[in-house]
């Protein structure tokens, strides 16, 4: 047992306190004034009374707890090993750091690293023992510290390589972490790996103990010709009725050229589409695909390159958006003005990705059936009076519909906000500032209405001038997303049931200053029927470790609001992983899923209803850069550092057994559990003795 | 005799005294003895039945109209031949006893747990007492005593301010003894009257009734009026604790362990006085100073009638 701290531990002098507080304080230093002594005198005292320490249980209690603090902030670790044989017992200790990063998918690599790994084992001498600890961008302990050769040999067989990238870091601070708990004469650390220049240059400096020998293995193995899908996306459409196109970047990361290989693609399990591919060493090319996407669900694709060296890195998933315009109800007063909507429509008949399909709809031909069709509503300063067509916007809303609200001079006060309506906030008056106008700032660059393509954070929209707006005060909810640099909300949002609504306190036309004919109007109008809509950022393909959001997801596809509307519900999820497991998303309500594996996963519903969501995670593209770098550029990287020094920052692998932060949890638990024992015991004893007092008067 | 039992009997006794004005706490906040003196007084006045008590005093100074039956000595001849009809003078009666107010002021007397000391405590009654006899124009004087004599008024009718401004400036200090003091005290009283005896008694039973017997053996009517603090009675500790005596400044320490032994030291002393004064026809009881003063005044009283229904 040791202690990260051992310092702290002078403050167990502490417990000295509480006994001294119990003997000295019990008894008032200073004379209690008292008329006379002439009884008192003649009771009989014990004088021993005074010094006996009354409440040992309180008082045991209150050092178990002081102890515990103490002892938790010294930080004690317990070494099993050391424990359980003399100091002398071992010469010599070796860890032995195994890269299982994608990259050693390579046969002839892997192959290398269990021979190499196999050596070390049986090289080992009487009195010393090797611990095994496999790592890609994280660290996992398979054997302690041993000298039984066939169990190391045992663990060294059921290592498999991952989808992980590499990650030098993790496997050093895993190594610290266990030889800082072992009690050897000597100390070696054994690091078996293909060195990818990626990582080896992407790594920072590396802490190692001032006496471990390093052994640096490589197992790089030429590899001839090796193709591999570094990037594939979309073909942006310019022009109506072109059919789509995936661009397909493919680089050959071997050392040989490549010859006679093929790009295959595959939609929803079926042959697309094939091209020759011929790529001399490092060459990277963009190839172009024909496509038909489906405008009803997600299309699930996978390019497949080779035949080549590396058959590991050859796949590359990719779930593509549905092609589905955004249904838009642009929505129409009784009596419009001339060129109503106009600046509005004629953005969002630019919109590409996605596409808007628009129509116009009278305020009076409105009802909930009619609302069915549309995802957004666009409320380009239109009165909404209490009525009918009021409540199916109301309910369109509630249900998971998307609201674009203009307020401008024409609404009035027809404005369905305040607390309980579904539009932002509540509308004041119809204000003109100066001639001038007034400037406008973006509140929440973070949101991600102003992640859309040419909105720049936010910055193309906040280069209007404003000379006319209604003042709108927010209600409690309502979030500001763009303001006037009078401190006026400019654009606000309001989430109403499931459904998102947009306000915007000035006209989306030249009547009121001149967003409307900034660059940055278009952007503006898209990505925010694309918001409300939920149709923003689709990722085409995640990468191992990444986090997906399923709400996103879900805005995409159709159905997707009662997706939304299940996992706000609190609705658990299923994920099926690409091995065939079916991963449950613990909590609840969760719509988040850490990825781990490469390949095609499908989120699905508990309740069975519903379609599925797919999404797409890749290997990291680094994993399939198979260029190495010479030992000697790792061994730069390594700082010696003093053994204490290391030990306080060991984790990873070696943690298993000697996590300081856990035994000082569990003291600091203990701490607290005593503090709570002795305020109840405490209180029980003060309750009895003030009914023993009051008891004994009367 | 306990403490506690003394004040059960006398709350026993069926009186409405109001005892809201008579709660040594509240007397405490006012600041002024003669004004204290008048709120016991005549709060326990107005909360007394019709007793016999209240026709000892010569009630009204005044002219009477004569009616049959009237002693014809008190009838004012001046007026008669002035105004040719008969008045009977009540206002030039006599008063009937001299009342004698002894004060215990030795530094014991100081002793306070709560906002009431045993001396402040023992002021409220020596001037509720002046007042109450004043009221039935009895003359009242003032002795206050720690191991001798420290200030003497005589009995007086007239002199019942400097009674007060002496209660006033009655500070506890010094060592008592009371078997001392009151045998010189006996020597200074001339007539015969009620000499009411205020201390904490701090001395063995026996010589105590013994000092107070050196004034009844003069012909004077003794009232001992025993006042303890609460604390000082049940030393209610809950740590233990160093006492230094007041008197002498000798520590002892004590634990919460030896109060029930120490209550039943006071105990049995007060029974020892309650006791060996009772033998000697000396009426004694014992105040504790959180307890109203309408105790006191009963106690006076009842000693009053009876000494006028001897004359």
């Amino acid at each position: 047992m040791g202690f990260i701290n051992p310092w702290i531990l002078v403050g167990l002098a502490g417990l000295a306190v509480p006994v001294l507080i119990h003997l000295v304080h019990r008894e008032e230093n200073s004379g209690r004034a008292f008329p006379s002594l002439m009884f008192v005198s003649q009771i009989p005292f014990d004088i021993k009374r005074r010094r006996r320490i009354r409440d040992r249980a309180l008082l045991a209690l209150r050092c178990l707890a002081l102890a515990a603090i103490v002892i938790g902030f010294a930080g004690p670790y317990f070494d099993t090993d050391a424990a359980a044989t003399p100091a002398s017992a071992h010469q010599r200790d070796v860890v032995v750091l195994l890269d299982r990063s994608y990259s050693m998918s390579h046969p002839n690599r892997w192959q290398r690293l269990m021979d190499a790994a196999g050596e070390r084992i049986d090289a080992l001498a009487p009195g010393e023992r090797a611990a095994l600890v496999a790592f890609d961008d994280s660290a996992r302990l398979i054997s302690e510290l041993t000298d039984d050769k066939a169990l190391l040999r045992t663990s060294l067989k059921q290592i498999k390589p991952g989808d992980g990238r590499t990650g030098y870091a993790a496997a050093f601070a895993a190594a610290n972490g266990i030889l800082a708990r072992s009690d050897a004469q000597r100390h070696g650390v054994v690091i078996i790996s293909d060195l990818q220049r990626s990582a080896v240059d992407g790594s920072g400096a590396l802490p190692l103990g001032e006496n471990v020998a390093l052994e640096i293995v490589a197992v790089t193995a030429s590899v001839g010709g090796n193709a591999t899908v570094i990037d594939a996306q979309l073909a942006p459409q310019r022009d109506a009725g072109v059919e789509d196109a995936l661009w397909v970047r493919v680089q050959n990361t071997g050392e040989s050229p490549l010859a006679d290989a093929h790009l295959n693609l595959t939609v929803e399990g079926r042959a697309a589409g094939t091209q020759p591919i011929e790529l001399a060493a490092g060459e990277t090319r963009t190839l172009t695909l024909p496509l038909v996407l489906a405008a009803d669900r997600p299309t699930r694709m996978v390019l497949e390159v080779g035949p080549d060296a590396l058959p590991a890195d050859d796949r590359f998933y990719l779930v593509l958006a549905p092609r589905r315009p955004i249904a838009v109800a642009l929505i129409q007063p009784e009596h419009p003005r001339a060129n109503q909507s106009v600046f509005f429509e004629e953005a969002l008949r630019l919109a590409r990705a996605p596409a808007v399909r628009i129509r116009r709809v009278r305020l009076n031909e409105i009802d909930e059936a009619l609302l069915e069709a549309f995802e957004v509503v666009v409320l380009d300063d239109v009165p909404l009076t209490p009525g009918p067509a009021t409540e199916a916007v109301a309910a369109f809303v509630a249900r998971g519909g998307g609201v674009v609200a203009v307020a401008g001079p024409s609404v009035g006060a027809a404005w369905p906000g305040g607390r309980n309506g579904f539009l932002p906030g509540t509308l004041g008056s119809e204000t003109s500032p100066a001639e001038t106008g007034i400037g406008v700032e973006v509140n929440a660059v973070d949101h991600d209405l102003w992640a859309a393509p040419g909105l720049e954070r936010g910055e193309a929209f906040s280069a209007a001038t404003i000379s006319g707006f209604r003042t709108i005060v927010p209600e409690p909810g309502d979030r500001i997303l763009a303001r006037l640099r009078n401190g006026a909300p400019l654009l606000l949002e309001r989430t109403s049931g499931i459904g998102r609504v947009l306000a915007l306190s000035t006209t989306a036309d030249p009547r009121w200053g001149n967003l409307a004919l900034e660059p940055g109007f278009v952007p503006f109008v898209q990505a925010a029927v694309a918001y409300v809509a939920g149709r923003t950022q689709w990722t085409d393909a995640y990468v191992a470790g990444e986090v997906v959001d399923l709400m996103r997801v879900a805005g995409h596809v159709p159905g997707g609001s009662d997706w939304r509307a299940f996992l706000a519900n609190g609705g658990a999820v299923v994920v099926e992983t690409p091995s065939g497991v079916a991963e449950r998303i613990q909590r609840p309500g969760s719509a988040f899923f850490a990825t781990r594996r490469a390949g095609m996963h499908q989120a699905h519903r508990a309740d069975g209803e519903g379609t599925s969501l797919p999404f797409a995670v890749n290997v990291a593209r680094t994993e399939s850069l198979l260029a190495a770098a010479p030992p000697a550029e790792l061994e730069r990287r390594i700082v010696r550092r003093a053994r204490t020094a290391l030990s306080s920052r060991s984790g990873g692998a070696g943690a298993r057994d000697s996590d300081p932060f856990g035994a000082a949890r569990w003291l600091l638990i203990l701490a607290g559990l005593a503090l709570i024992i002795e305020s109840l015991l405490a209180n029980r004893i003060s309750r009895r003795r003030t009914v023993a007092a009051s008891g004994g008067l009367t | 005799m306990s403490v506690s039992s003394t004040t059960a009997a006398t709350s026993a006794t069926g009186r409405t005294a109001p005892a809201r004005f008579l709660d040594p706490n509240v007397l405490a906040r006012i600041d002024n003895l003669d004004l204290i003196a008048r709120v016991v007084v005549d709060g326990f006045i107005s909360g007394l039945h019709k007793t016999v008590y209240l026709g000892v005093s010569t009630d009204f100074a005044e002219h009477r109209q004569y009616s049959p039956g009237d002693d014809v000595r008190w009838v004012d001849w001046r007026v008669f031949a002035r105004t040719d009809r008969l008045y009977v003078k009540t206002f030039e009666a006599e008063t009937n006893a001299d009342v004698v107010i002894a004060i215990d002021v030795s530094a014991s007397m100081g002793y306070a747990s709560h906002e009431v000391s045993k001396l402040d405590y023992a002021r409220f009654m020596a001037a509720s007492l002046a007042h109450l006899a004043s009221r039935q124009r009895d003359k009242v004087g003032l002795v206050s005593f720690d191991s001798d004599l420290v200030d003497y008024i005589p009995p007086s009718s007239r002199r019942r301010n400097a009674i007060l401004q002496a209660l006033d400036r009655a500070r506890a200090k010094g060592r008592g003894d009371l078997t001392r003091a009151l045998p010189r005290l006996s020597e200074r009283l001339g007539r015969r009257g009620i000499v009411v005896v205020i201390s904490d008694f701090y001395a063995a039973p026996t010589d105590v009734a013994v000092a107070l017997d050196s004034l009844r053996v003069r012909g004077h009517d003794v009232i001992a009026l025993h006042v303890l603090d609460p604390f000082e009675r049940d030393l209610a500790l809950s740590n233990p604790a160093v006492l230094e005596d007041l008197e002498t400044g000798e520590r002892v320490p004590v634990t919460p362990k030896g109060r029930a032994a120490y209550r039943a030291l006071v105990d049995a002393h007060v029974d020892a006085l309650s006791r060996a004064l009772g033998d000697r026809r000396i009426d004694y009881d014992c105040f504790v100073t959180d307890r109203p003063l309408d105790d006191m005044l009963w106690r006076y009283l009842s000693n009053r009638a009876r000494l006028a229904r001897v004359r």
